[in-house]
């Protein structure tokens, strides 16, 4: 687990401040109650299934909805499932969407067994060989790392990640090294057709 | 502009042809492709997502030269699930198309358009029926109604090439219901290979190289893709 890492609750809170009418795409377990813990909208979506699909649902929002910004906040395993996501995302270049991939190098949800990015793999990297060039990781101090890392200078750190995953041309991808630890249970609805419709009204579809 | 024929290196010019609707042995089968597109164009579908098939040659040209249609390329089927149910999320449809191999990739994310009722088309060129020539294809594609119908996706299929366009249709209006009353839901359309044609293999073509290709003779062997119907 990353030492020292990012408390994920905080973390997700402070960014969603910055969120104005952003649609937010929540992968299944710990980023769906972060995002729930934040303060419920109709304007987030979370998923409590489809492991692997959170990248491709925002995409499809985004690609409906070109001039809504869209975040997708989702766990490390989630996003390696769904990894060549990252292709398809790369080649329909969509500015208006990002992705933040909560890691805290397991698999939290399922009894903290080791995950695969902890050693071996480095998701922001994966993300700029699929040809998402602004991609990156960012530590414990919000220190952006290697090759990709440019967005945070100049500014207080959780608002200039603020700015390059809501305001920024995208598609951007940021890893959030994150402690593996869980907030007090914060559960959103499960009702699909209940978040469908709401998500939906809120962006003037329903 | 030069055509995809043209441009492509030798032997795949063949390949391409047969997606035009000619053969390599010149058989005239009916085009069901441009009215399925039709029949999804019209309807509203802006959004084409595929794992490209050689079957679906004819459907994804036609996307692709509508500038009102997005063509999406996946790696994977199941993405084509999830940015469906986003499109609809976000107001519009989405089409998946796939061969039917891609069925037995999405089986997991199906799950997300049936629990949340979202309306989730999927277009299968099949392969792994009568005459398939490969079989390796037989299990998954053999499987694919079970597949599908287990998941809870409703099941059409085309008996001509004729039925193809109004079958889209009816889908495509089933699906719909999955939102706007819950009684529809995801469908698939499957177009069988009575309707599309048997895949040839290069080698079968070849009739002095007896029992398979000998080595150096640069057989392209099971990775064309050749739709037309093989004698």
């Amino acid at each position: 687990m990353p030492r020292g890492g990012l408390d994920r609750r905080a973390l997700v809170a402070e960014l969603l401040r910055h969120r104005e009418d952003a649609a937010i795409i929540a992968g299944l377990g710990s980023p769906s109650w972060d995002c729930h813990a934040a303060g419920d909208s109709p304007l987030n979506f979370y998923l409590w299934g489809g492991m692997g699909g959170a990248a491709m649902l925002g995409l499809g929002v985004a690609l409906a909805q070109p001039r809504r910004r869209v975040l997708v906040i989702t766990g490390d395993a989630e996003a390696l499932m769904g990894i060549g996501s990252l292709a398809t995302i790369a080649a329909q270049a969509p500015r208006n969407l990002a992705i933040l991939v909560l890691d805290n190098e397991a698999f939290g949800e399922t009894g903290r067994q080791a995950g695969l990015s902890g050693e071996s793999t480095d998701i922001a990297a994966m993300a700029r060989g699929a040809g998402i060039a602004s991609a990156f990781t960012v530590d414990s101090e919000l220190l952006p790392q290697g090759e990709g890392a440019r967005p945070l200078r100049g500014r207080p750190a959780v608002e200039a990640l603020a700015h390059a995953l809501f305001e920024a041309a995208g598609p951007a991808l940021c890893v959030a090294k994150v402690s593996l630890t869980d907030g007090p249970d914060s559960f959103p609805p499960r009702e699909g057709p209940l978040l469908r419709d709401r998500f939906r009204a809120a962006l003037g579809c329903g | 502009m030069p055509t995809a024929a043209a441009m492509a290196p030798a032997g795949v010019g063949e390949h391409i042809a047969a997606m035009e609707g000619t053969n390599p042995s010149g058989d005239a089968r009916p085009d069901w492709s441009e009215d399925a597109f039709e029949a999804l164009r019209s309807r509203g579908v802006r959004h084409v997502a595929t794992v490209p098939d050689g079957g679906l040659g004819r459907f994804l040209q036609l996307c692709e030269s509508d500038p009102g249609v997005r063509l999406i390329t996946l790696t994977t089927e199941e993405e084509g699930i999830a940015l469906a149910c986003g499109t609809w999320l976000g107001g519009e449809l989405a089409v998946v198309a796939m061969q039917s191999s891609g069925v037995g990739n999405v089986v997991n994310m199906l799950g997300l358009p049936n629990v949340c009722r979202i309306p989730c088309l999927l277009l299968v060129s099949m392969r792994g029926e009568a005459e398939e020539r490969n079989p390796w294809q037989v299990p998954v594609g053999r499987a694919v109604p079970d597949v599908l119908g287990a998941l809870g996706v409703r099941v059409l299929r085309p008996e001509t090439a004729a039925d193809v366009g109004p079958v889209c249709a009816e889908a495509l209006a089933w699906a719909r219901e999955a939102c706007a009353c819950g009684t529809g839901g995801p469908v698939a359309v499957l177009v069988s290979q009575r309707i599309i044609g048997v895949k040839s293999f290069a080698e079968e073509h070849a009739p002095s190289r007896g029992h398979g290709p000998a080595p150096g003779q640069g057989s392209s062997g099971g990775r064309e893709s050749r739709p037309g119907g093989h004698p």
